[in-house]
């Protein structure tokens, strides 16, 4: 009876880790302290930086006035 | 196309973390960079924009690898036939056709795709931005990807922006660019094509319309008679875009720019520059495309001293078909109807030359039928 007991209680605790653990991986991938994703999913932080770079690039036109008619 | 604003080029839906293809990776593993680094000016150290160019093997090629296998024969990777139409117009002079060469691929090929540019985000050729925010796209969007590049012939044909020119009959029926347009078509086949009309998974119009040469089809009889005569355009299609001369160079700054001259809206039949067991027709409908004698003259000087080996009147399959057309409302509508068809006349005289093979002589225009 023990030994049914214990393989039960055993079971259900593996099953519990199963059900959990089996759904976080592609979660955790990318939501871990991963800068690269906390800040590209943050428009408030990327609004920010874009602005900085434009302001350093604030001289530059970005592509040639130059260009004339439809390619 | 709706311009993106800086950081909506660049923002990633946080959904993209539960595809469970992709998302399961860390951005590193692709692009590069270091996500443990809080600067971002530091984590960005050797990111790579676009993974998929110029090689997708060691990214997309790790899953997709019978895709990415014949990758580099597709013409939108590859552009093969800007260089074979180059190359025999170039300079035999080995010094004069390595500049042409250099600058055919710093203009020319710049304007390629990749596996990234057409199912990521927006081609680089357009200034880039993510499509819905990094969620891949198994289909890409017509309007931000196929058009975004080929907008100023077949969006402004098939969509119906040209004044006066309705929308393609297809268009009406909502089909998008890739109802048409296969992923076998995009993704190569091993083949390298000296151009996409030869592209064994290129589109064909009776591939759809099967029946056409059959008594089931209407106007059977009129089809029938002038099968492997015409282009299905020749009769279906409206007038259409041509554009002349193409300059290019950098500025001061270093930028690439490019002129051309004014667009031109016309309609030509001409002879077929590339009849062959695939394209039997005789008469075809013809564009003129962006291209001079000087245009490479910012670098080199006389660099397409062959330049009339290839017509400047290019084979063309423009995207308005329309079921009833000017040229196709009676017989004598398009027979022994000259303005139809392109003339010594229409030519520009610096391009005769070239032109000789696809100018049709007053003698070879269909004569006037008894209806």
């Amino acid at each position: 009876m023990k030994a049914v007991r214990f393989a039960v209680v055993g079971g259900l605790i593996v099953s519990v880790c199963i059900l959990f653990l089996a759904g976080t991986p592609p979660i955790l991938s990318a939501q871990q302290e991963n800068h690269c994703f906390s800040c590209h999913t943050n428009p408030r932080k990327l609004i920010q930086i874009t602005r900085e770079i434009a302001r350093a690039n604030q001289d530059k036109p970005g592509a040639s006035i130059q260009t004339e008619g439809e390619g | 196309m709706t311009p993106l604003a800086p950081h909506e080029k660049i923002f990633v839906d946080s959904e993209f973390a539960e595809d469970e293809n992709h998302g399961t990776m860390g951005c590193e593993e692709c692009h590069g960079g270091d996500p443990n680094e809080p600067d971002w000016q530091k984590a960005h150290i050797d990111v790579v924009k676009d993974p998929s160019y110029p090689d997708p093997s060691f990214t997309c090629g790790l899953c997709h690898d019978d895709i990415t296998e014949h990758y580099q024969t597709s013409l939108h990777y590859s552009l093969a036939p800007f260089k074979k139409v180059i190359d025999k117009r170039a300079s035999d002079d080995k010094a004069v056709y390595t500049a042409v060469n250099d600058a055919r691929e710093a203009h020319c090929t710049s304007c390629h795709s990749s596996c990234g540019q057409c199912h990521v985000s927006r081609p680089d050729a357009v200034d880039g931005g993510l499509l819905e925010s990094h969620l891949f796209q198994r289909r890409p969007p017509m309007q931000t990807v196929c058009t975004a590049c080929h907008g100023s012939r077949v969006e402004k044909e098939y969509l119906g922006k040209n004044e006066g020119i309705p929308a393609d009959v297809h268009k009406k029926k909502y089909f998008k660019c890739t109802k048409c347009h296969s992923a076998y078509e995009m993704h190569g086949d091993g083949n390298e094509y000296a151009n996409r009309y030869e592209v064994q998974n290129a589109p064909t119009c009776i591939s759809c319309h099967e029946e056409i040469y059959t008594d089931a089809a209407e106007n059977a009889e009129q089809h029938r008679q002038h099968k492997d005569r015409l282009s299905c355009q020749v009769c279906h299609s409206m007038p259409y875009k041509n554009c002349t001369s193409c300059h290019f160079g950098t500025d001061k700054q270093g930028y690439k720019f490019f002129k051309t001259q004014a667009s031109t809206m016309a309609f030509k039949i001409g002879f077929n520059p590339l009849q062959s067991e695939r394209r039997p027709e005789k008469f075809v409908t013809l564009r003129h495309v962006p291209v001079d004698q000087d245009s490479f003259k910012f670098y080199v000087e006389n660099g397409l001293s062959n330049f009339d080996r290839v017509p400047t009147w290019k084979m063309a399959t423009p995207h308005n078909i329309q079921r009833k057309t000017p040229q196709n409302e009676s017989c004598n509508a398009c027979h022994g109807n000259e303005k139809l068809f392109l003339r010594e006349q229409d030519v520009e005289p610096k391009y005769a030359a070239a032109n000789q093979t696809v100018v049709v002589p007053a003698d070879q225009i269909p004569g006037k039928v008894s209806e």
